[in-house]
């Protein structure tokens, strides 16, 4: 690389540097649409701890089923999986008891403003029933809440949106006993205790499949959604009614945001002096690296559906920052041994000692990585954001100090080779030198004073 | 070490922490004694033992009581929520979280507490918050029937701590397979056990520091569990790095190449350890308590891992290294071979030339020991300049 090019390459991380920062930040609305661009580090989804959000208790109706307790811890189960699957992961339900001793269900929904958008998120229970009579009160031959596995936004063969049903194993036996019997005759669809269609059945369903389609028009989106949504909630084994909704500020509270970010901008300041001080050029770099790695990070928390980030989430990414200096911190030790060691010249010192270091780096962040990866694939809900932070984080530690970190010196390297002091290098002391020579000497002192001396 | 000069450089090339294991290993076994006697002590005085551990309302669930204001509870938030807590506190309990809610009628608004009770006998818990909810109750006598408890679940998710579990012993069997393909069988175990030391270190030390154990907990661990290997390879990455030369050798110094490897890399350990536990350590002193609870753990965590990386990992390394090559002799029955081989060049095409010298053996069999690794690091891995 020559001057003029590791000055053209400077100036292209510097600019990007700065876009990049300027969009996690501003906010503007894009020309010609109706839609606004909102900063990426604002739009970085919060966890309940962090944005509050909002609260919905319901209370479990008692019924004559029995067991209740079971199907409560269910429904519990099932309600998690159901936020999750939207996205939610931070979203938390309680089994509780309230002073009526009545059991409850507790839904937070992290980063939500509107009570009503949490009952669209879980739905408003439906009751599903296929019976052979036109009427509330006949036997119901098969019934969500006990046959339904799922239900989902599917297409008739008319390309019309339709609502998809998934049975679960009773189910698809007991649906398909009941298509098989009464072929030819018409079975009636009943939400809520009330007609909702009627259908002819043509042939058995034994795959436990089934669609329901409207009229000759079919759905729009988002009526087939909410319908899929409501049956999905009506698979749950208890029925629940919906006692308060209210908007729930954050755990943390404002005070302790502001503290933690001022807490981190100082933090980030000593790191950032701290390798200018003990690294010089090497430091500058590193510094300059660490900034695209900041970024980049904010970047992938807000475009990436796992992260939700709550205050462990937060540390987690601070600590990461702390583990990207680490990578650089071992660079340029090996840097300066080799530099020390030998009368390399300074580039050379710069190569061998990236060379050298790649291994550990990369056998330390790989063990790492395998762990994050378990967790992600093996960990819970709300251990799933943490383990997708943390492989960002390493994945990107790795990136920037191996790629950006080098790239920077590179470029440092025809604007300045020679000067020790810039780079923070030096050579090894007389007896460090003589280290090298010491195979030569006749005595090995086995006392180190003499040679201190 | 560049910048050790004189006098501490002579100790610091003599700082073996294979000579200093056995006292090394004393640390963590006292700590973890202090922590089982201050959960017995705990556990059996007041008969609670997760209180004793420090179980918080994440994962045990508690009470939730709920203070209507209305629109007072947004606009005095701070004297209301400061002023009830500290009578609920009155009682013995600790208030893990306040929170505002705000319902749609602004009437309705509240101000929720919630803490973990302190007893598990049902008929305690509720005399304890039907007290509670009194005295609340009595500082709001223009607001009669305005406090209402609850009892709730544990809010942690009932699979947390099992699926963090089956995750941590899955990563920790895939960690030791590759640290076998990567390093050696004997890395492999000494990392492991560095690891684990970690795990039960964290928990030691926050029973001790009386640190609630909420959700965020598992966070912290598994951060520090990965921080930790991390540590624990960079340094292994040097002996990896000294063993090179040296092998299909019998007979080597593995703790003077621990030692040195532990040396070479102590900057890089403390450095590191600076730079990550600034912004934790800086957290903890500006933030709340509920910031606190999980930056302590990190703290003790950082400083556990530290401590297992530098001075527990290699010794454990070095001898059972030495066990195993003693174990393989034994049946090889290879005792009496030394150092015919002549080394690999470590470095390929680099300017160095590594020789081991035929004299370990002999100068390790001598009596003092601290000269037998000053003596490794100048004698046997001398670097020499072909020029």
């Amino acid at each position: 690389m020559n001057r003029k090019k590791s000055i053209v390459v400077l100036s292209i991380v510097a600019v990007i540097i700065i876009l990049m920062a300027v969009f996690a930040v501003v906010d503007f609305p894009i020309a010609g649409t109706v839609y606004d661009y909102n900063g990426y580090a604002k739009t970085i989804k919060l966890g309940l701890d962090m944005s509050g959000g909002v609260s919905a208790v319901f209370e479990v109706q008692e019924d004559e089923k029995g067991d209740l307790d079971t199907r409560v811890d269910g429904t519990i189960a099932s309600l998690q999986s159901l936020l999750v699957s939207k996205g939610y992961t931070e979203a938390t339900v309680t089994k509780g008891t309230n002073s009526n001793g009545l059991t409850t269900i507790r839904v937070e929904v992290p980063d939500v403003d509107d009570p009503e958008r949490v009952l669209d998120l879980i739905g408003r229970p439906a009751t599903l029933e296929f019976k052979l009579e036109d009427s509330a009160s006949a036997k119901a031959y098969v019934i969500g809440s006990e046959h339904l596995d799922s239900a989902y936004v599917t297409t008739d063969e008319s390309s019309n949106y339709a609502v998809g049903l998934k049975f679960n194993e009773a189910g698809t036996q007991a649906f398909a006993s009941f298509t098989s019997d009464n072929v030819g005759k018409s079975s009636y669809i009943y939400i809520d205790g009330e007609r909702y269609t009627a259908v002819t059945i043509n042939s058995a369903i034994t795959n436990g499949q089934a669609i329901i389609t409207s009229g000759s028009d079919g759905y729009t989106y988002q009526e087939a959604k909410d319908f899929a949504t409501r049956l999905q909630s009506g698979t749950f084994g208890v029925q629940l009614k919906q006692t308060e909704v209210r908007n729930i500020s954050p755990t943390l509270g404002e005070n302790s945001i502001r503290q933690a970010l001022i807490a981190a901008a100082i933090g980030l300041a000593i790191i950032f002096v701290f390798m200018i001080v003990v690294y010089r050029g090497f430091g500058l770099a590193a510094d300059i690296a660490l900034i695209v790695y900041t970024l980049l990070l904010l970047w992938f928390s807000a475009v990436l559906p796992w992260v939700q980030l709550t205050l462990p989430g937060i540390a987690g990414l601070l600590l990461s920052i702390g583990m990207a200096v680490d990578a650089n911190v071992i660079i340029f030790e090996r840097i300066k041994d080799e530099y020390k060691r030998s009368s390399k010249p300074i580039e050379t010192s710069i190569k061998i000692g990236f060379k050298r270091s790649t291994a550990a780096i990369v056998d330390g962040n790989v063990t790492t990585l395998i762990g994050a990866v378990v967790l992600w694939i093996l960990g819970s809900a709300s251990i799933v954001g943490f383990a997708v932070t943390l492989f960002i984080g390493i994945i990107l530690s790795m990136f920037t100090s191996l790629v950006i970190t080098r790239l920077i010196i590179k470029c440092f390297i025809p604007l300045n080779s020679t000067s020790e002091k810039f780079y923070g290098l030096k050579r090894g002391e007389a007896d460090e030198i003589a280290d090298e020579e010491e195979e030569e000497k006749p005595a090995q002192g086995p006392v180190l004073e003499s040679e201190e001396a | 070490m560049a910048k050790n000069k004189g006098n501490f450089l002579s100790k610091w090339n003599n700082f073996s922490v294979t000579k200093l294991a056995k006292f090394s290993a004393i640390v963590p076994a006292v700590i973890l004694v202090v922590a089982i006697i201050v959960i017995v002590a705990l556990g059996a005085s007041s008969g609670n033992f997760s209180n004793a551990v420090g179980i918080g309302i994440d994962f045990e669930g508690g009470t939730i009581i709920n203070v209507t204001l209305g629109q007072d509870a947004v606009d005095n938030y701070d004297s209301h929520s400061s002023a009830i807590k500290s009578t609920i506190e009155s009682f013995g309990v600790e208030v893990s979280y306040v929170q505002l809610q705000q319902a749609n009628n602004a009437e309705k608004n509240a101000i929720t507490f919630r803490y973990k009770n302190i007893s598990s006998d049902d008929n305690a818990i509720n005399d304890l918050n039907e007290q509670i909810r009194t005295a609340v109750d009595e500082m709001y006598p223009e607001m009669p029937g305005n406090v209402a408890y609850e009892s709730i679940g544990a809010t942690a998710a009932n699979d947390l701590l099992s699926k963090a579990g089956i995750a941590l012993a899955v990563s920790v069997a895939l960690i030791l397979v590759y640290i076998i393909i990567r390093f050696t069988l004997m890395s492999a175990f000494a990392a492991i056990i560095a690891l684990l030391h970690d795990v039960v270190m964290m928990f030691a030390l926050t029973v001790i520091c009386r640190v609630q154990i909420n959700s965020s907990y598992v966070a912290a661990m598994i951060t520090i569990i990965a921080y930790s290997i991390n540590n624990t390879i960079i340094i292994f990455d040097r002996c990896r790095e000294y063993m090179k030369p040296l092998k299909g050798m019998s007979d080597i110094d593995y703790c003077g190449i621990g030692d040195m490897a532990v040396r070479d890399t102590m900057t890089r350990s403390l450095y590191t350890t600076f730079t990550t536990m600034v912004i934790v350590a800086l957290l903890a002193i500006l933030g709340s308590d509920t910031i606190r609870e999980f930056c302590v753990p990190i703290i003790l965590g950082l400083i556990a891992g530290l401590f297992s990386s530098v001075m527990l990992a290699v010794p454990l390394w070095a001898a059972m290294s030495k066990s195993f090559d003693k174990t393989k002799a034994k049946h090889a029955n290879k005792e009496g071979v030394t150092y015919e081989k002549k080394a690999a060049d470590p470095y390929d095409n680099e300017d160095h030339e590594y020789r081991p010298v035929a004299e370990t053996k002999k100068i390790s069999g001598q009596k003092a020991k601290a000269n037998t690794v000053y003596k490794y690091t100048k004698k046997n891995t001398t670097f020499k300049k072909k020029k």
